[in-house]
């Protein structure tokens, strides 16, 4: 053994010393403006105050964005995200139910949340949606990554129902957004798209339906047409604004697929898709189709009704 | 490589380390063998009768470390569900200690890769802060706020909703 191999003191660690949690020279350095310090440091500095951080619940995580520049950076970092408590995961997760209350003359919709597992005690969440401005009427239409979508009716002179607003809310912070007027038919239908890890900004996508004959008589103020898409709007709230109607580009007959999965397009053993400008527009054949690159890892089916399909974690799921 | 083809949990040599500040500590090199700075040193055949020193692990911090690793060596497989939990509250008991300590530990304990420990003190070190407001956290470990007041308040506005724990939102940070 050479005998420089035993004059190890610690040098290749750096000096870690205090810089661990309260940032020590680096953050001197760094509000000095001096620019980078030892980078063996910083790393090692960091890596202990992700392993902290990774262990305390997302509520603190997001006060301790205000500890100091240094905490910012580490629970901003992109390279920890996927190392700290993250909002979907920490947080909240269950199931909102809207049900019908019918009376003489009207009807209105409760709502209720059931959160997933049940935590003790019951979370703080108030199902009724009180600290969203008042409407005659609310219903969830769809949800992603802790935001809901809901449309929130108003009456008009003759009190009837003809226009209403969509309403995106987060029920943990308590924050919405009310899009401007919309008016109600039943060829739109609505989805939320919402991607914390990609962007802070939501789209709202109103899919435009083929008009199909629907029974005279039908109140149902919010079932949602079934025809064949034949293009759709979409609202992004970085703009503030609903695009023009795209026509679609997928080429080919899309149906929405019913059923409370709905959130994403399937008929003919096809998913399509289409990203959140309108701009591009594909097919996904489903596994058993042939021309999928997973032709022949499922025993086929017999029907697209048969599959279950969403997404989760940037995934797209089959089953 | 001696050293290391003998079964460590069996072998009584006693290895050396010093401390920052001096001072000399012993304990078997089964308890050393679960620092992985130490291991590598003593695979390599620099553990001698001086001592292996460490340069930043002052003598506080490294009497406790030598404590933690006696106690995990000497129990370190095929435990009994009696012997596990006795280690279990041997642990909780070790690490209660004063922030100071505490953090001398976290540091120390990454520096000498000693895993387990290493683990401990971050859960402590979460378990502490976790509840606790910015202001409360900057004290306890003394971090300088090197915001400026806009931007503090800035931040504070846009993460409103994680400060309402017990205090109403009039007073942010």
């Amino acid at each position: 053994m050479a005998p420089g191999m035993c004059a190890w003191n610690g040098a290749w660690h750096a000096k870690p010393g205090r810089g661990v949690i309260d940032g020590g020279d680096a953050l001197q350095q760094e509000a000095a403006g001096r620019g980078d310090d030892d980078l063996a440091e910083k790393i090692g500095g960091d890596g202990l105050l992700v392993e902290i951080l990774s262990r305390v619940p997302y509520k603190s995580l997001v006060r301790f964005k205000c500890v100091s520049r240094r905490w910012r950076r580490v629970i901003s970092h992109p390279d920890h995200r996927n190392l700290l408590p993250r909002y979907q995961i920490q947080a909240l997760a269950g199931f909102y139910t809207d049900y019908h209350i019918q009376s003489y003359d009207r009807q209105s919709m409760a709502h209720r949340f059931k959160a997933v597992p049940a935590p003790e005690p019951p979370p703080l969440i108030d199902p009724s949606f009180s600290f969203l401005p008042k409407c005659e009427s609310l219903y969830l239409r769809d949800s992603c990554n802790g935001l809901l979508l809901c449309r929130c009716w108003k009456l008009n002179e003759r009190k009837a129902f003809k226009t209403f607003n969509y309403v995106v809310c987060n029920p943990a912070t308590k924050k919405w957004v009310v899009l401007p007027d919309s008016t109600w038919s039943r060829t739109k239908r609505p989805y939320l798209r919402f991607d914390p890890a990609v962007s802070s900004h939501f789209h709202v996508f109103e899919l435009v339906q083929e008009l199909v004959d629907y029974e005279e008589g039908d109140t149902d103020l919010d079932f949602d047409g079934d025809g064949h898409v034949l293009g759709l709007k979409v609202y992004s709230s970085k703009t503030g604004m609903w695009t023009e109607e795209i026509a679609s580009r997928w080429g080919i007959d899309i149906k929405i697929q019913d059923g409370p999965e709905s959130h994403l397009l399937a008929m003919e053993s096809m998913v399509a898709v289409v990203d959140v400008e309108g701009k591009n527009w594909r097919t996904i054949p489903l596994p058993h189709k042939e021309g999928s690159p997973l032709c022949g890892a499922y025993p086929p089916y017999a029907s697209y009704q048969e599959g279950f399909i969403d997404m989760s974690q940037g995934l797209l799921h089959f089953k | 490589m001696a050293a290391a083809t003998d079964d460590a949990g069996d072998s009584n040599e006693m290895i050396r380390v010093v401390s920052s500040d001096g001072e000399h500590f012993e304990m078997p090199e089964a308890a050393a063998n679960l620092s992985l700075v130490l291991r590598h040193m003593i695979e390599d055949d620099c553990a001698d009768a001086a001592g292996i020193p460490l340069a930043v692990v002052a003598a506080k911090p490294l009497a406790k470390i030598v404590d933690y690793c006696t106690k995990h060596a000497a129990k370190s497989s095929g435990l009994t569900i009696e012997e596990a939990e006795e280690l279990k509250r041997f642990d909780a008991e070790f690490i209660e200690v004063d922030t100071d300590m505490l953090y001398d530990l976290l540091v120390a304990a990454d520096f000498m890769g000693v895993e387990g420990l290493s683990k401990l003190a971050v859960q402590r070190t979460a378990d502490l802060i976790k509840g606790k407001t910015p202001e409360q956290n900057r004290e306890t470990f003394g971090i300088v706020n090197d915001f400026t007041p806009e931007e503090e308040e800035e931040i504070c506005k846009e993460n409103e909703w994680a400060f309402q724990i017990t205090k109403p939102p009039s007073r942010l940070c």
